[in-house]
């Protein structure tokens, strides 16, 4: 550029206003050439307060605006930095009041969310799975010291090998023609993690394949049945009608409108809306029983016991019921436990009583069985007849009745049909399930486990 | 009235009443507003207005300009004498009340709990933070690596529409306030059943434990000065010679810093009036643009390109030299330290 450049230009030029290849075309141009040189200077001195120059080299000053980000409070607090960024954080620190906050505040939050670190927490259980561990426990503190776990996880490992070793021993002993087949994929190291798991409360057995490394939460049977590497659809699975409420369950195993229920049972609920099935409990199979054929001939007339039969109940003084037997003159109750001891035996009872409830209760939580013997002609007729299983029951745990006592004042019928059915109390499910249908007489799914209950 | 308004207020065309607004912005306010933005709350942009790396500064620097374009719009459509004797200054006060706006809509309270969310997803084992795409989000720590997506916008909202059912459903006869935040952090995630942003989380978290925005009388204004001084170790020279001296002593001395440190002080450099130091040296005579550039290993158009968003702040720098912002701040600082046994603060000083 041998001319000199327009005043416009130069004015541009001082605020970077020029199409950049006219900006270098300038500021070469402004390099050789004093004249258009001097215009730029007193076009950028008039942008300034004074002709002199003030600048400082205080980093007080220099630094005000370098407030700490996170990661820089994390350095504070976790003493991570070096000599310079130290004295650059001082620095500001003397200056800026917020960031001082800051670091007290980051400072404060972690004294007090310690102990709350131990506290695990799981996809499926919001509220910690383990109740803090309160410092006071010696014996709880070298849980967490590095020395100790991997003296654990050594300890863990050696007894895993020590029952491998005894468990094959016996296999040899008891098939000493067989080479043992031991399966070397089965035997597998305890990791840091899985060692951890040990201090937690077990959680229920989950498919392996989805079973996390790590099980933080006992109750992850709902949430890992989602296929990992598909999301989610939080949507809702099912809205019920539940009394007043309105309950709603969605894939994931949330439960709303049953706040009041403890969270094992939201996760039974959840289990069973999504799943569309309600289990048979173990004990129903107990009660279940088998035939017997030791207790005389069985061509004597017969009469049916009625309640109760192959199921827990609540009550400990249960009221015994049976048919009426023609012809029976008298019958006698007798109750006894597994082992064949009996626990409850009724007087003569007159031909016209087809019912007796026991003076005493019985043991909560254990199973009995119950049989009448009818008098027909002066001759003892049996029921359950000599071809026929036992007649069994169990009365309700005391901790289950608990549990029952609550979850009846919350007035949840899927709640109380859940347990119910959980507990192997049928009959009482069948009657809130049917319920329940009543208030949802849409609900497909009310429905299918109502027949699942009536098909047991 | 302010002289330089004389044109805008008087052109008679509509392309002419164009141009000179674009001249008032350009020349005369936006420099203002760069400046008081700088000084006030430490937000850089170009002499286009940009920062790429801070879209905040992006944000109040156009507001700034906007409410400034619309008060001149204002003024030309009313046909009165304007009271505006000096535009800078009026420019200065519009800036100025803009920067308190912007710190009254931060609260110190919200930022900190986003501190202590976060700290809970680096520090309890059954969390985790990892990147989805850009956004830094938290999680079960058994959901990492499982491609599980982040909790959609809409799911968001709809928590934070009906906060009170999830209250009500997760902690009923409970006070959440006096909960541990690790606590609400499980229920939420358990609720959303997905990774969720942080910054997401704070804000659910922080209406759960009904924490207020800062209130404007509360802000410390005190802290917030008309001018900003430079304070102690200021080097001055008043007379034009003077300080055509003083800026060749310290242009000579950054020129023998290592690069980096060079680099970062340059860049980062503003005098008490805001020019960086690429304009100064021009304004003052010291070094030319080309001069400059064989000084710091750079083309004239590099210089030009820098010189159009300096000063620039310590994130721009370090993208500019590929670096972190925490390396920056140390080359710049031990610049500074150099400079001052350089140009004998330190010997001041004693």
């Amino acid at each position: 550029m041998q001319e000199h450049c327009a005043q416009a230009e130069i004015k541009r030029f001082a605020v970077s206003a020029l199409p950049a290849v006219k900006m270098d075309e300038v500021a070469n141009h402004l390099a050789d050439c004093t004249t258009c040189h001097q215009v730029l200077a007193d076009r950028l001195k008039g942008q300034k307060t004074s002709d002199g120059l003030q600048l400082s080299l205080d980093p007080v000053s220099l630094f005000r605006h370098d407030h700490l980000d996170y990661k820089q409070l994390v350095a504070v607090a976790d003493h991570k930095l070096d000599a310079d960024e130290q004295e650059i954080t001082n620095l500001h620190l003397s200056d800026c009041a917020r960031c001082r906050e800051d670091v007290s505040s980051l400072l404060a939050f972690r004294k007090e969310i310690e102990p709350e670190l131990r506290v695990r927490y799981g996809p499926s259980a919001g509220k910690p799975t383990e109740a803090p561990v309160a410092p006071p426990q010696p014996w709880t503190q070298w849980l967490w010291k590095p020395a100790y776990v991997v003296a654990m996880v050594v300890i863990a490992i050696g007894l895993l090998l020590a029952v491998l070793y005894t468990r094959r021993k016996t296999e040899n002993l008891e098939a000493r023609q067989t080479p043992p087949n031991v399966n070397t994929s089965a035997t597998t190291t305890p990791t840091p993690e899985t060692h951890v798991g040990n201090y937690l409360p077990s959680p229920p057995p989950v498919p392996p394949k989805e079973s996390p490394l790590l099980a933080p939460s006992p109750a992850l049977v709902v949430r890992n049945r989602e296929t990992v590497g598909t999301s989610p659809n939080p949507a809702s699975v099912s809205v019920l009608n539940d009394g007043s409420a309105r309950v709603t369950i969605d894939k994931t195993g949330n439960v709303t409108g049953l706040d009041q229920l403890p969270p094992d049972l939201r996760r039974e609920i959840a289990e069973v809306v999504i799943t569309q099935s309600i289990p048979t409990p173990e004990i129903l199979n107990e009660l279940a029983g088998t035939p017997i054929n030791l207790r005389g001939s069985d061509e004597a007339p017969k009469f049916k016991l009625r309640l109760p039969a192959r199921t827990v109940i609540l009550s400990d003084r249960p009221s015994f019921q049976w048919e009426a037997l023609p012809a029976a003159t008298s019958y006698q109750v007798s109750v006894g436990d597994l082992n064949g001891h009996e626990v409850a035996r009724s007087e003569q009872l007159s031909s016209d009583r087809t019912s007796w409830t026991p003076h005493l209760p019985l043991k909560r939580g254990e199973i009995y069985v119950w049989e009448v013997e009818a008098i027909v002609d002066g001759k003892k007729v049996l029921s359950p007849g000599t071809s026929e299983t036992q007649m069994k029951f169990k009365i309700l745990p005391d901790e289950s009745a608990r549990k029952l006592e609550e979850l009846k004042k919350g007035n949840s019928r899927l709640a109380l049909g859940v347990f119910y059915a959980h507990q192997g109390m049928l009959s009482e499910a069948e009657r809130e399930f049917g319920l329940l249908i009543r208030e949802n007489p849409r609900s497909p799914l009310l429905k299918k486990l109502l027949v699942q209950i009536r098909s047991r | 009235m302010d002289a330089d308004l004389s044109p805008y207020l008087s052109a008679a065309s509509e392309s002419e009443t164009d141009q000179c607004l674009d001249e008032l912005i350009l020349f005369h306010a936006a420099p203002v507003v760069r400046r008081i933005l700088r000084f006030k709350l430490g937000l850089y942009v170009s002499d286009q207005g940009t920062n790429r790396d801070n879209p905040e500064a992006e944000d109040v620097y156009q507001e700034a300009i906007t409410r400034i374009v619309k008060t001149l719009q204002d003024l030309k459509a009313s046909s009165r004498l304007t009271e505006i004797e000096n535009f800078k200054q009026y420019v200065s006060s519009i800036a100025t009340n803009i920067c308190i706006d912007v710190l009254r809509a931060k609260s110190p309270v919200k930022y900190r709990l986003k501190h202590n969310v976060r700290d809970i997803f680096n520090r309890h084992r059954d969390f985790r933070a990892w990147k989805i795409g850009d956004e830094t989000v938290g999680g079960f720590a058994v959901w990492q690596g499982t491609e599980r997506l982040a909790a959609s916008a809409r799911q968001i909202h709809e928590l934070e529409d009906d906060l009170e059912t999830f209250r009500l459903a997760r902690f009923r006869n409970e006070d959440v306030r006096h909960l541990p935040i690790t606590r609400l952090v499980a229920e939420i995630l358990e609720w959303i059943g997905r990774p969720i942003s942080i910054d997401d989380l704070t804000i659910i978290v922080g209406r759960l434990l009904q924490i207020e925005d800062q209130r404007s009388e509360e802000l410390p204004l005190e802290s917030f000065p008309e001018e900003l001084a430079f304070g102690k170790d200021e080097l001055t020279a008043d007379s034009v010679l003077a300080a055509k001296e003083l800026l060749a002593r310290l242009w000579q001395a950054v020129q023998h810093l290592p690069p980096q440190q060079r680099d970062a002080y340059c860049l980062s450099f503003e005098d008490s009036d805001g020019a960086d130091l690429f304009s100064l040296l021009l304004e003052k005579g010291v070094a030319t643009i080309p001069q400059i550039g064989k000084a710091l290993g750079r083309s004239v158009t590099d210089i030009n390109r820098l010189r159009s968003g300096m000063p620039l702040d310590h994130l721009a720098i370090a993208a500019e030299l590929e670096s972190t912002r925490a390396l920056v701040a140390q080359w710049r600082f031990r610049a500074i330290r150099h400079l001052r046994k350089e140009l004998g603060v330190e010997k001041k000083q004693k």
